[in-house]
């Protein structure tokens, strides 16, 4: 049944590879990424992040997001990258899976396209194993490259 | 407590100091009775008994309790005086337990 | 999706339908009703129906053999008995684990629980062990008196069938029972030996249960207040309905009329709401001086009591009784107990008291810990309680009570209580207490050890009770959400623990900070002090920075050294410390800037920072930013501050031993002195109880030898106040013989004084001069040339009756 949801599974809609996905777009570095829409909650611009100390390198720090204390995560980090984006000036996604919040950072976010599943290609080959943990897919757009995010992946503890 | 061995039946002699001394004593008594007695019958039969303690007494209804599951009824011989005392008790309610009152002249 | 949602009701709504059940099948053991066990039957078969709907057929078999085995105790044939409540039991287990995991119900078993089931519904199913419980075979009373509950039913009575032990009452004599019984004629049916109840040989109790049979338009709490019997049971046969709804229920609440229903996530919601709408009402309130609009100001003002008042109501709905607690002690006290051979009797007082829905879990966790405990490690076992001469049954009381705000729960048990050497020596051994500062610390000091993990004097761990990480765990837990635990524990008698907790979360008064820039909050709850630090104050002894503050040393954290790795040396000027007090330690924080004082919601910190002991949460200032909320638990043993001993007039009194120059200065009634430090021989710290009394003559008993002591208020007339439970004595050696000087406390020992021209006021013996100490008029004494003085009038007489009294002991 529909409700069984595996979320250890990287599938990116609820509906594998059948149909279209709706996916938001942002940029961050000059490079633009993309998530599904139904993990994104809200962009909110100018909010200063405080940060947390002793915690977690890939924590960027907390951000008061309608009231909410909300985790940012750099995903750069995660992703082992050196490039980290400006902290002070970034838009803030909050992203939500089930009942569990948290935010990323991007330079700035564009709009939400709709593409269809059989775009998307495999990382595998062009992305480090990190990286391919949170980047499954790429797809192409209009000479543009476009990383997909596993936003669930983001929700994991470590 | 003596206890005599008939064809059919043991009766066991039950003295004051039985009824009036410490209840544990009384009771590990009657556990070893128990593994010895192998009669289909069983009369506890007061003897010269003037005075006894609640506690005695509980024993002796849960001796004859232990025994009907062991398929064994029992008899309870009192003297008369001791009559309208037990009757409190409704013995006669009490299933496989004669209780016969002996006339002492 | 719809489905899902559903399913989700179901699942809560049978969870409450087994909770309810499990209660009443706790009461029944002690107090047999048959309303109870009717109520208990149809949560299985409710439950039984619903499931069968969303194809729940595991969920569904379960209920229905449970449901049968009721139908069957309903029908008379089988009776209720303590084997049966714990198969009932295990089913209402099995069946939550289930429902927690309601999507994978299809692969749980319940084979086993079927076929015990099956075994224990056989009309075959004899007794073989000698161990048996004398109920098993007990008829059922419906049926033996259907014919009395005929007559109750058309009379309008009650019937009751009402047990007691004629062994209980020493005192009470046949005859005196049958002049009771006169008393209650009328309404006996029947009476006699409950022949079903008397135990058998094997069972090593002895007992003479004894039944009436009563038909009474009476309660039956009122009869046996009446009869003046203690019952040993009380079994309803028959209630006339009237009497039913006049019965007082237990803290259960089961009239669901005045209650509705409300999806958890809409509370939060509205209480996030609530809490936004407080930080937005700040903001204004902050502005509105500025508009110079006193209208405008009186109607914010307004809002403002609205909003507060909006806030207290919101946060009362998640306010939770505590009944929903015991309910689950009740039934771990039972499983435990039972596990572990002990016999324990549990006291609830206090479930009406309510608390904060996100307390309830953590005093629920606590409480579980803490019972366990006792259970295991405090209550002894029957034969040893029996040996003690302790009742076989153990207590263990929970009394729960609402003052102002905070909630006070308090868990008494009668076992064997604190084992304060073991704690000692346990404590030591982990290097966290030192042989010499273990004789003199109190038994007060002792318990804090406990808190402390890995500190457990029970050698061994048992897979009830863990590995000693319990007690801080526990703390901790009460600590997040503002609450305190403290043990009191007299050896062999019990362990008495009282735990508080603030009735709701809400709004909390804290102190911001500024530390490197950025803003920080302490709860003001534990500031003791504020202060603006001083260089001089400050040294660095065994690597910990110490501050003096008046005769304490008290240890420093660097709060920009511990959160940003700031060097220390910088940024010592203009810094402030505020001084933190936790139960019985001190310690400071050195930080930047004082900000003021603020009221704050507090906010979680997601799940990334749950290993970060330091925050205990965030909150949101007026300007919309968040802000770290310091953790001064955390901070304390992150650091391990409460393992660096706080120095005392102890090692004050060491110093002077070492220095023998400088003077000592000390208190007594509130008024400082000071005297040279070469003309005391040793300071002793004694207790008031010490001091004994020849004639009128104080004395102490110091190197085996008997040495009177004076009061320096005698001698300047000041006015005496009274005695704390320690004090002082200065100990000094005149003419060939000890004498003191009894006084409050030590307060210094320095190098120079400074002495001050004196007022008329204070001239006398023995007075050198008048300086200024800390501000306060010290005045220099020779006590030297007091005692003297003393020894030669007041203590003469006493050196030749305490000559004469040791040569009488000798004899």
């Amino acid at each position: 049944m529909a409700w069984q949801s595996n979320r250890r599974n990287y599938v990116i809609g609820s509906q594998v590879m059948e149909d279209k996905l709706q996916l938001l777009i942002w940029e961050t570095n000059g490079q633009l990424y993309a998530g599904d829409v139904k993990y994104c909650l809200e962009v909110q611009n100018g909010k200063k992040i405080l940060d947390v100390p002793h915690s977690k390198k890939y924590i960027t720090g907390i951000v008061n997001l309608r009231g909410d204390i909300v985790t940012v995560l750099d995903l750069f980090v995660l992703m082992e990258q050196k490039d980290l984006p400006d902290k002070n000036k970034a838009v803030i996604i909050r992203l939500k899976n089930n009942d569990k919040q948290v935010a990323v950072m991007a330079d700035s976010v564009f709009e939400v396209i709709e593409l269809h599943s059989n775009m998307l290609e495999s990382a595998e080959n062009h992305l480090s194993e990190k990286e391919f943990k949170y980047i499954p897919y790429i797809a192409r757009r209009e000479n543009h490259l476009i990383l997909i995010v596993n936003i669930p992946e983001l929700f994991v503890i470590h | 407590m003596n206890i005599l061995r008939k064809v059919d039946e043991i009766e066991i002699f039950f003295y004051e100091e039985d009824a009036t001394n410490d209840p544990q004593n009384l009771r590990s008594a009657f556990e070893e009775m128990l593994e010895i007695i192998n009669l289909p019958r069983v009369r506890l039969k007061f003897c010269e008994v003037t005075s006894f303690r609640l506690e005695s007494l509980a024993l002796i209804f849960s001796f004859f309790k232990t025994l009907k599951q062991k398929g064994i009824t029992s008899e309870l011989l009192v003297p008369e005086r001791l009559e309208h005392f037990l009757k409190q008790f409704h013995t006669e309610k009490i299933p496989d337990l004669t209780t016969k009152l002996e006339h002492t002249g | 999706m719809e489905l899902d949602s559903l399913i989700s009701d179901f699942v809560s709504e049978a969870l409450e339908l087994l909770q309810k059940a499990e209660t009443r099948i706790l009461e029944l053991e002690e107090d047999y009703n048959i309303e109870k066990l009717h109520s208990i039957f149809r949560a299985f078969h409710t439950i039984k129906g619903n499931s069968g709907m969303f194809g729940f057929h595991v969920i569904q078999e379960l209920s229905h053999k449970s449901e049968e085995i009721l139908d069957a105790v309903r029908s008379g044939h089988l009776p209720y008995s303590r084997e049966l409540a714990d198969l009932l039991l295990k089913s209402i287990d099995r069946l939550k684990q289930i429902l927690a995991d309601i999507y994978n119900e299809k692969n749980y078993l319940i084979s086993d629980l079927i076929e015990e089931i099956i075994n224990f519904a056989q009309p075959s199913h004899t007794q073989t062990s000698k161990e048996v419980s004398v109920r098993e075979e007990a008829p059922n009373l419906e049926i033996l008196y259907s014919e009395q509950i005929k007559l109750a039913l058309e009379k309008k009575l009650n019937l009751y069938y009402y047990l007691f032990e004629l062994l209980e009452d020493s005192n009470l004599t046949l005859d005196e029972l049958e002049n009771k019984l006169k008393l209650v004629e009328n309404e006996v049916l029947s009476r006699g030996l409950d022949y079903y109840s008397i135990p058998l040989i094997y069972e090593k109790k002895i007992s003479l249960p004894y039944y009436f049979l009563i038909l009474t338009q009476e309660n039956i709490d009122a009869f046996e207040t009446k009869l003046g019997l203690k019952a040993k049971q009380k079994i309803t046969l028959h209630l006339h309905t009237q009497q039913k709804t006049e019965e007082k229920t237990n803290n259960i609440t089961t009239n669901q009329t005045d209650f509705l229903r409300v999806k958890i996530d809409l509370l939060d919601d509205l209480i996030n709401l609530v809490g936004e709408t407080i930080i937005t009402r700040n903001q204004l309130l902050q502005r509105a001086p500025l508009w110079n609009d006193p209208e405008g100001s009186s109607i914010l003002s307004r809002m403002s009591q609205l909003i507060t008042q909006l806030h207290t109501k919101i946060m009362n709905t998640r306010l939770q009784e505590l009944s929903t607690v015991y309910q689950r002690i009740s039934r771990i006290v039972r499983d435990t107990s039972k596990s572990l051979g002990k016999q324990v009797e549990l006291k609830l007082e206090g479930g009406e008291v309510e608390l904060d829905k996100t307390m309830i879990d953590t005093i629920l966790d606590a409480l579980v810990h803490l019972i366990r405990n006792s259970i295991d490690h405090g209550i002894e076992t029957p034969e040893e309680r029996k040996k003690l001469g302790k009742s076989q049954e153990g207590l263990i009381s929970i009394r729960a009570s609402l003052q102002t705000g905070t909630v006070r729960i308090q868990i008494e048990d009668d076992g064997r209580g604190l084992d304060y050497e073991k704690i000692k020596l346990s404590a030591i051994k982990r290097g966290l207490l030192t042989e010499s500062r273990a004789q003199e610390i109190s038994n007060e000091e002792l318990t804090e050890f406990i808190f402390l993990p890995g500190v457990s004097t029970k050698e061994n761990i048992t897979e009830t009770s863990g590995r000693g990480v319990g007690m801080d765990a526990v703390r901790n837990g009460l600590k997040k959400i503002g609450g305190t635990i403290h043990l009191t524990s007299v050896t062999g008698q019990g362990l008495k623990i009282t735990a508080t907790i603030p009735q709701t979360v809400s709004v909390i008064s804290c102190l911001l900070i500024l530390v490197n820039g950025r803003r920080f909050a302490i709860f003001q709850k534990y500031i003791a002090e504020l202060l603006q630090f001083e260089e001089k104050n400050y040294s660095v002894i065994n690597g910990h920075g110490m501050y003096q503050l008046r005769e304490n040393l008290i240890p420093i954290i660097h709060l920009g050294k511990l959160l940003y790795g700031e060097d220390i040396q910088s940024k010592q000027q203009n810094s402030y410390i505020v001084i933190i007090r936790l139960d019985t330690y001190y310690f400071g924080l050195l930080f930047d800037e004082m900000l003021g004082t603020e009221e704050i919601v507090i906010k979680p910190l997601g799940e990334h920072f749950k290993g970060i002991k330091l925050f205990s949460g965030a909150t949101i200032m007026g300007d919309g930013e968040a802000v770290l909320i310091l953790d001064v638990f955390g901070i304390a043993d992150y650091t391990g501050i409460h393992t660096i001993e706080v120095k005392t007039s102890k090692e004050i009194i060491s110093k002077t031993k070492e220095r023998g120059k400088g003077y000592v200065l000390f208190e007594s009634s509130s008024q400082y002195f000071a005297t040279l430090s070469s003309s005391i021989v040793s300071i002793e710290r004694i207790s008031t109880q010490s001091i004994y009394h020849i004639s009128n003559i104080e004395v102490i008993e110091y190197k085996n030898d008997i040495v009177p002591i004076q009061r320096l208020e005698e001698i300047y007339n000041i006015e005496k106040q009274p005695d704390q439970k320690e004090k002082f004595v200065l100990i000094c050696k005149v003419e060939e013989r000890y004498l003191g000087i009894l006084i409050d406390k030590v307060l210094d020992v320095i190098e120079s004084l400074q002495l001050v021209p004196s007022s008329q006021h204070w001239q006398g013996e023995g007075i050198l001069g008048h300086a200024l100490y800390d501000q306060k008029p010290t005045i220099l004494v020779d006590i030297e040339a007091i005692l003297t003085k003393v020894n030669h009038n007041k203590f003469k007489w006493l050196g030749k009756v305490i000559e004469e009294t040791m040569s009488l002991e000798v004899k």
